[in-house]
């Protein structure tokens, strides 16, 4: 399986601000890939680089495999686009717009666009102005899709949308990953995507925090609480694979996200004297996505001083609040 | 992709951005002429037709990069229109012409307005002599 998107080492930097710090990424074809991130964390930066309209400040990326920054123009026939606010022509009407968008695109535009408003029940005789923004969402992603896209990118596409459009439009994207399309979507709504991605990719201050299939995601990251009778006692370092995501301290609880916790690391933890129970169960991603937007680049200094690792294949950084470990 | 339907669209598209601004100077123009036509202002009606000549294509300049780059940027289509396979050179090439085929055609008009307003204020001609000599000089 080809991948519809790489990046190695992106970077871009704004005067006063590093929007992506070392962006390393694979999309694979035909998958459904989120890219999460909180607001301001790089990811329209990287959707805005993939597409052309910008170039990096450093690093390369290839998109259905072309150079964005020579082949613009030809990733633009190739993908769909549809951002977080799309800024259609108010004063066209829902066909007019698709009759102009046709002009751009190879023959068989318009009767798919057609196929699509019909599908979504979006009034083809009203002014763009005149429909709601779950319609404009609608008439947006029509357009997006009347080309049958290699790849089609989402950012933040459901913002505002009622949950039955959400629904809707998020199941759709199944649709087309099933056609052996792909589709990256860019959200900070994680349940939503949760449904549907095959992939994952969590990114922090502008570097990838973390990227994974999600079944391997949920499999092997866990939380894991541990109840103390002392909050003062130093737990052991855990060593191997196992990562650290975050931890936090809460009375003579101390609750962790941790990647690879298996049975040899509880019984580890639990032959600690003052360790009184240790759970483990798998973490949500929500829960995931939290342990790795927590803090800051400074935590990673804060991480050695731990003892842990830090380190990930995708550059996991881990992120720590309260809690003691032994060295 | 036929380049010519490309070219074409983004002209329908320039020519219907900047209909507001051509119905809004057509309304100036004739509201300005039917003032002339029902009121008695002599002291405007010798400056009137000179004021056409000159003052609907300067507001036509001042309107047309408002409307068709400034309000592209506001309304963020123009990010719309860099996000489909269009080359950034055919999409500036047609508000450029669209713009000063725009302001051509508002040069013609507010000359057939400025004759027109002359002989509405002038009984002895469509254009006074002295503007004729004016425009001379100018020439």
């Amino acid at each position: 399986m080809s991948d519809s998107i790489t990046a190695q080492g992106l970077e871009m930097r704004f005067p006063g601000c590093e929007a992506l710090r070392g962006i390393d990424l694979t999309v694979p074809s035909g998958s459904v890939f989120a890219l999460l991130g909180e607001n301001g964390a790089g990811k329209t930066t990287l959707i805005r680089i993939l597409t052309g309209f910008q170039s990096p400040t450093a690093g390369q990326c290839t998109v259905c495999g072309f150079d964005p920054s020579k082949d613009a123009l030809e990733i633009r026939r190739r993908i769909g686009y549809v951002s977080d606010q799309p800024a259609l022509y108010d004063w066209m009407r829902v066909d007019e717009i698709g009759w102009f968008t046709a002009s751009f695109y190879p023959e068989g535009f318009l009767e798919r666009y057609g196929e699509s408003i019909s599908h979504f029940e979006v009034p083809r005789n009203r002014k763009i102005k005149h429909l709601s923004k779950g319609q404009r969402a609608k008439v947006a992603l029509a357009l997006a899709l009347a080309h049958d896209p290699e790849l089609l990118i989402l950012d933040e596409p459901t913002s505002g949308l009622d949950p039955h459009v959400r629904r809707e439009f998020m199941e759709s994207m199944v649709d087309r990953a099933v056609t052996g399309r792909t589709v990256l979507i860019s959200s900070h709504q994680i349940s939503e995507v949760e449904r549907v991605a095959d992939m994952v990719a969590i990114i922090h201050q502008g570097k990838v925090r973390l990227m994974d299939s999600m079944i391997h995601l949920k499999e092997t990251v866990s939380e894991v609480t541990i109840s103390l009778d002392d909050p003062l006692i130093a737990l052991p370092r855990l060593t191997g694979t196992i990562e650290v995501l975050s931890e936090q301290s809460s009375g003579r609880q101390r609750r962790m996200v941790v990647r690879g916790f298996d049975q040899s690391a509880k019984e580890l933890l639990e032959a600690r004297p003052g360790v009184l129970n240790v759970r483990s169960r798998p973490a949500s991603l929500e829960e995931v996505f939290i342990a790795c937007t927590r803090g800051s680049v400074v935590a990673a200094v804060d991480d050695d001083r731990f003892g842990r690792t830090g380190k990930n294949s995708e550059g996991l950084q881990p992120s720590v609040s309260g809690g003691s470990h032994e060295s | 992709m036929n380049r010519s339907l490309v070219l074409r669209r983004l002209c329908w598209k320039e020519t219907r951005q900047l209909w507001p601004l051509i119905v809004m100077l057509a309304v100036i123009a004739v509201f300005l002429q039917c003032m002339l036509l029902i009121g008695n202002y002599q002291n405007i009606k010798s400056t009137l037709p000179i004021a056409f000549f000159f003052g609907l294509p300067c507001l036509f300049a001042a309107g047309v990069g408002a409307l068709l780059v400034g309000q592209e940027r506001e309304n963020r289509t123009f990010y719309w229109m860099a996000s489909l396979p269009i080359n950034k050179l055919d999409i500036i090439g047609t508000k450029y012409f669209a713009g000063v085929a725009g302001l051509g055609a508002v040069w013609i008009i507010s000359f057939l307005m400025m004759l027109i307003s002359g002989g509405l204020s002038n009984a002895s001609g469509p254009i006074s002599v002295r503007e004729i000599d004016w425009l001379h000089g100018l020439l």
